[in-house]
């Protein structure tokens, strides 16, 4: 109970700071990035590469059990499915908050 | 050395983009649609050259201090960063809110705005040294056309195939 706890109170801090990296993207931009010529992308694609992967990761997982019927991954399938979701989602929105023009998607 | 947009025949830059928003035009310029583009950066990543950089929307002068005088001081300057270019002949405004071209892909756009009227480029009617020449190179009457005759003259980066349009002299090139 006490370590459920922690852990919920160590992912509201985090949502804490992802929330002031929100408010800094959107009023002052790329600036604290520092981006130039030569180094233009940064974190948000790096995000998006790290998301999307393991998007299609837990979608190869979530066939091996439903679509497979592998017994070694038995059960997993809803897991590795929701998963493969949200990390499509938060790999989406990494990818979107790196454009100049958000509006425009 | 300047290095602006070799304005290639076969630009690596154009595929990328996502939104179709810079490509060849039928003059052989490579332009940026600034209502068009995103600001994804893909193509900054894809020229060969260098040649395209990202309005982040930021001003030289920010956070320097105001000068005493009124002709030179942080004021005028940030004045003069901020005036309206004519971009693809259009009036375009650097303003505070973000709108295009801030948040825009831009590049060397061989002055379309100037060409339209019989202009010769800006970097061409600047440049203090004459190093930059401007014409057409099947023109065998232009200055260009001689220029790039002469032995010295040399391709940037030629071995990568994007087929430069724009070509570089080395010391003493120019006939």
């Amino acid at each position: 109970m006490t370590l459920k706890r922690i852990l919920y109170v160590l992912c509201i801090l985090a949502l804490l700071v992802g929330a002031w990296g929100i408010f800094d993207r959107l009023t002052t931009g790329h600036e604290n990035a520092a981006y130039g010529s030569y180094v233009v992308w940064g974190l948000w694609v790096a995000m998006y590469l790290f998301f999307a992967g393991v998007a299609a990761g837990c979608f190869m997982f979530a066939a091996l059990d439903l679509l497979f019927d592998v017994k070694l991954f038995k059960g997993t399938g809803k897991a590795a499915l929701w998963t493969a979701l949200v990390s499509l989602a938060a790999a989406l929105l990494s990818i979107w908050l790196d454009l100049g023009h958000m509006e425009r998607i | 050395m300047p290095r602006p947009c070799m304005q290639c025949d076969n630009p690596p830059c154009t595929p990328v983009c996502p939104v179709n928003a810079t490509y060849r035009n039928d003059d052989g310029v490579v332009i940026v649609d600034y209502e068009q583009c995103i600001g994804c950066r893909y193509c900054i990543t894809a020229c060969p050259c260098a040649a395209r950089t990202f309005d982040f929307g930021q001003t030289y002068t920010r956070g320097t201090p105001e000068a005493a005088g009124l002709i030179v001081g942080q004021q005028t300057a940030d004045d003069y960063e901020r005036a309206p270019s004519y971009e693809y002949g259009v009036e375009h405004a650097r303003t505070d809110d973000e709108e295009s071209p801030i948040g825009n892909v831009r590049k060397c756009h061989f002055c379309l705005h100037r060409l339209e009227v019989g202009m010769l480029p800006s970097c061409t009617t600047t440049c203090i040294g004459r190093a930059t020449l401007f014409g057409d190179a099947n023109d065998l009457d232009s200055v260009v056309a001689g220029s790039i005759a002469s032995p010295n003259v040399m391709r940037l980066k030629g071995r990568v195939g994007h087929r430069a349009a724009r070509v570089l002299f080395g010391v003493g090139g120019r006939p």
